[in-house]
C-alpha cells in the first residue's frame, strides 16, 4: 500500500523531526529563499525579542546596519540607557505592524500625528512614539524637535540603504488615538502622557489588519528600495498584560496566532519575504519550557542561542566573531583619557607658571 | 586695624612661603593664624594659581584680616596623581596634604578641584563633531554638521568624569565645620584666534582636529557647572558662580581675563575671584592695580 505521506522527508514527522532529536538540535527550517552575505546591510526592528536578534547579528560578523549610532564619547552603559544601537535606528520597540507602517509614513512626512508630544510636570517632553527612548525625556522642545528630525533622517537612510530587513512581530493589542489613529507603543499614561478615554482607544488587530499593514509597509519600502529582502519572525514573548476581558494566556495565544498567520500570508503574498521560526523554537514543547525564564515569559539566553544558531546555519555560510568585537567603550575611554592627559599636563604647566 | 595678608602655599610634601621653602613639619599653625585673623584655605589643581598671585600682588592694598593657605594638588615636581586609588579611595597623599592645611583651623575653605572636565570633552573638536541643546538656553546656535546628542547624556558623561573630584570635595566638606565654597571654573574663551595662538598642550590635537565651536564650549562649561552645583547642593557646599564682570553678555570670558593658554583665567581674573571670595568671607577689600 502507498499513500502521500510515505514519500515525505523526516522533517514532516513529529517523531523523527522533534521527539527523537536532541532538544538543542531541533531545526524547523527547511529552505530559505535567500542568503545573507557579509556585505549585506541587515536592519532590524520589532518587539523586544528583536533586540536579541540584533545583538547576535552584531556579534557574529554581520553587517548590522546602524544609521543612528551613539556618539563615541558615551560609555557603553550610557548607550544602553539612551537606547542606542538596540536596533538600526533609535526607534525603540515596535510592537505592531500599524506602528511600523506609521513609522515609515511619519519619517517621510506622510503622517503627522496630532498627539505630537507629551509634556511632563518637570518640563521635560516625552515622544509618544518612543516613550522610553530617553530616561528622563527631552529637556526642551528644541532638543525634542531636532532629535526627532535626526531620528527620521536615520530611519529614511535605513530604509533606503538596507539590503535585508528583519522584523519581529510582537503584539496585536494596541492603543491608538481616536483623533487620527496614531498607534502608540505603550498605553498613554504608562511611560508618560495622560490616559484619556475620550482620546485614546484600545484595539486588538485581527489577521486582516496585521497582514494589510505589513503588506502596505513592504510595498512602500520596495518603492524606495526595490532590492529589499525581508525576514519576518514572531516574538515568542507572551503578553505582559491584556486589555481583553479574558485570561492573559488566552489573549497571548490569540495574539501570537494572528501574528503567525499574518506572517505566513505575507510570505506567500510577496517575493523575497522569508519567515524564520524563532517562535516555534522557543515555544515548542520539545524544550519543555526551559527556554523561558522563571516568570515563564522572558526568553533565556539558551533559547536565544538556539534560535540564532539555526538562523545563522540557514541564512549564512559565514560566522566571524572577530569582526564584531570592536570595543566602542574602550574607544571612548581612550579618547577621554588622552584629553585628560593633555589637561593634566596643561594644569601642571599652569601651576608651574604661577609658582 | 588692617593687616597684610599672609600667604602660605603647600605642595604636598613641600610648603612654599614668600620667604622660601620650608619643610612641612616646620609649618606651625600659629605662624599662620594670628589671633583675630581669619584663615582661608584654598585647595585646587590649577585654577587658584591666579588667585594666589592676586593675593600676593595686593598685600599692600589688602585691608583685610586674613591668612591664606593654598594647597595645590599639581605643580612643580609633582606627578599627576589620581584623585582616587584602589577601590575609589581618595588618594592618601592628597588627604595628607589637605589634612595638613586643615588640622588646626579653617574659617573658610574654598575649592577648585580639577575643573577642566568640560574641556576634556570638547575644547578640541571631536573627530565626530557633536552638539547639544542646553535646556536653560535652548536657542543657542547649533552646529548643523554635528551629531545632536542628548543633553542629559552629556551631563551624565561629565558627571562620570567629574566623580573623583566630587568624591574629594565630599571628603573635604566632611573634614571641616566651616563654610565650604566651590568655585566655578572660568568661562570659555570666545576667541578661536586666541586659543589657536596659545593652545598649550592641545597644539597638536587642535592642528589635526580643530577647535570646537565657541557655542559648544559654552554649553559644555554650563553643563559642567550644573553638575558641580548639583553635587554642592547634595553635600552641603556652596557653589560660587564666576564674578559677573568676568563674563561678556554672551557668557564668555571677557578679554581682559584671557590667559596665554586656553583653559584658565589670568591674574586680573584672579583678583575678581579674590574680591568675590572676600565678600563671601565678610572681609573688606579694595584691590589696586593689577600687574600681569
Amino acid at each position: 500500500m502507498t499513500h502521500p505521506y510515505k514519500s515525505l522527508p523526516d522533517s514532516a514527522y513529529w517523531r523523527r523531526a522533534v521527539a527523537s532529536v536532541l532538544p538543542a538540535n531541533v531545526d524547523p527550517v527547511m529552505t530559505v529563499p535567500f542568503r545573507i552575505s557579509p556585505q549585506d546591510r541587515v536592519a532590524t526592528a520589532g518587539s523586544c525579542f528583536a533586540q536579541h536578534i540584533a545583538r547576535y547579528l552584531r556579534n557574529n560578523g554581520f553587517n548590522f546596519f546602524v544609521t543612528e549610532e551613539a556618539h563615541p564619547l558615551f560609555a557603553r552603559e550610557m548607550k544602553e540607557r539612551y537606547n542606542y544601537e538596540l536596533f538600526t535606528a533609535r526607534y525603540g520597540n515596535i510592537y505592531t505592524t500599524r506602528q511600523l507602517l506609521q513609522l515609515f509614513q511619519r519619517a517621510y512626512g506622510r503622517f503627522r500625528p496630532m498627539d505630537d508630544a507629551w509634556y511632563c510636570d518637570d518640563g521635560s517632553i516625552i515622544d509618544p512614539f518612543r516613550p522610553q527612548i530617553q530616561p528622563s525625556g527631552f529637556t526642551s522642545w528644541r532638543e525634542y524637535e531636532l532629535d526627532r528630525s535626526q531620528h527620521f533622517a536615520a530611519v529614511r537612510r535605513a530604509f533606503e540603504e538596507l539590503d535585508i530587513f528583519v522584523f519581529t512581530l510582537g503584539l496585536t493589542e494596541c492603543w491608538v488615538s481616536r483623533e487620527d489613529g496614531a498607534a502608540y507603543p505603550l498605553c498613554p499614561g504608562v511611560a508618560g502622557g495622560r490616559f484619556d478615554p475620550r482620546r485614546h482607544e484600545f484595539v486588538n488587530f485581527g489577521v486582516d489588519e496585521v497582514t494589510a499593514d505589513m503588506l502596505a509597509f513592504i510595498d512602500l519600502l520596495r518603492e524606495i528600495n526595490p532590492a529589499l529582502r525581508v525576514i519576518l519572525t514572531v516574538s515568542p514573548v507572551p503578553l505582559i498584560a491584556t486589555m481583553e476581558p479574558q485570561h492573559v494566556l488566552v489573549s497571548t495565544t490569540y495574539s501570537k496566532s494572528v501574528l503567525r498567520v499574518a506572517a505566513e500570508t505575507v510570505v506567500h503574498a510577496r517575493a523575497n519575504v522569508a519567515y524564520f521560526p524563532s517562535y516555534e523554537i522557543i515555544t515548542g514543547s520539545f524544550s519543555r519550557g526551559k527556554y523561558f525564564g522563571e516568570d515563564c515569559r522572558l526568553v533565556t539566553e539558551e533559547g536565544v542561542s538556539h534560535v540564532m544558531r539555526v538562523f545563522l546555519k540557514h541564512f549564512t555560510n559565514f560566522v566571524d566573531e572577530t569582526k564584531a568585537k570592536v570595543d566602542s567603550d574602550l574607544e571612548a575611554k581612550k579618547y577621554l583619557a588622552e584629553m585628560e592627559q593633555i589637561i593634566q599636563v596643561m594644569c601642571d604647566e599652569e601651576a608651574l607658571d604661577k609658582h | 586695624m588692617g593687616r597684610s595678608v599672609k600667604v602660605i602655599v603647600q605642595h604636598f610634601d613641600d610648603v612654599h612661603t614668600e620667604s622660601g621653602r620650608v619643610a612641612c613639619q616646620d609649618l606651625v599653625p600659629d605662624d599662620v593664624v594670628v589671633s583675630g585673623v581669619k584663615k582661608l584655605v584654598g585647595i585646587d589643581h590649577s585654577h587658584l594659581g591666579v588667585l594666589r598671585r592676586a593675593v600676593e600682588q595686593h598685600q599692600d592694598a589688602l585691608k583685610l584680616e586674613a591668612a591664606f593657605e593654598f594647597v595645590h594638588l599639581s605643580g612643580p615636581g609633582m606627578q599627576p596623581l589620581p584623585l582616587l586609588v584602589g577601590k575609589e579611595e581618595i588618594n592618601p597623599a592628597i588627604v595628607k596634604a589637605a589634612d595638613n592645611a586643615l588640622k588646626e583651623r579653617c574659617d573658610l575653605l574654598f575649592l577648585s578641584i580639577r575643573g577642566n572636565e568640560h574641556n576634556v570633552l570638547g575644547l578640541v573638536q571631536h573627530p565626530r563633531p557633536f552638539d547639544f541643546v542646553l535646556p536653560t538656553e535652548p536657542d543657542i546656535s547649533l552646529d548643523a554638521c554635528s551629531d545632536l546628542v542628548p543633553y542629559e547624556a552629556v551631563k551624565a558623561t561629565l558627571a562620570r568624569i567629574k566623580k573623583p573630584a566630587v568624591e574629594l570635595i565630599t571628603h573635604l566638606r566632611g573634614r571641616v565645620k566651616c563654610p565650604v565654597l566651590v568655585l566655578e571654573t572660568p568661562p570659555p574663551n570666545p576667541s578661536e584666534e586666541h586659543i589657536s595662538r596659545y593652545p598649550g598642550g592641545f597644539q597638536e590635537k587642535m592642528r589635526s582636529q580643530g577647535i570646537s565651536p565657541a557655542a559648544l564650549r559654552y554649553k559644555l562649561w554650563r553643563t559642567h557647572s550644573a553638575v558641580l552645583k548639583e553635587a554642592c547642593d547634595t553635600i552641603g557646599a556652596t557653589f560660587i558662580p564666576v564674578p559677573s564682570n568676568t563674563m561678556n553678555p554672551e557668557g564668555f570670558l571677557v578679554e581682559k581675563a584671557w590667559q596665554r593658554e586656553p583653559t584658565h583665567g589670568n591674574i586680573w581674573y584672579g583678583v575678581q575671584v579674590l574680591t568675590q571670595l572676600l565678600v563671601a568671607a565678610g572681609i573688606p577689600f579694595q584691590p589696586g592695580d593689577v600687574r600681569s
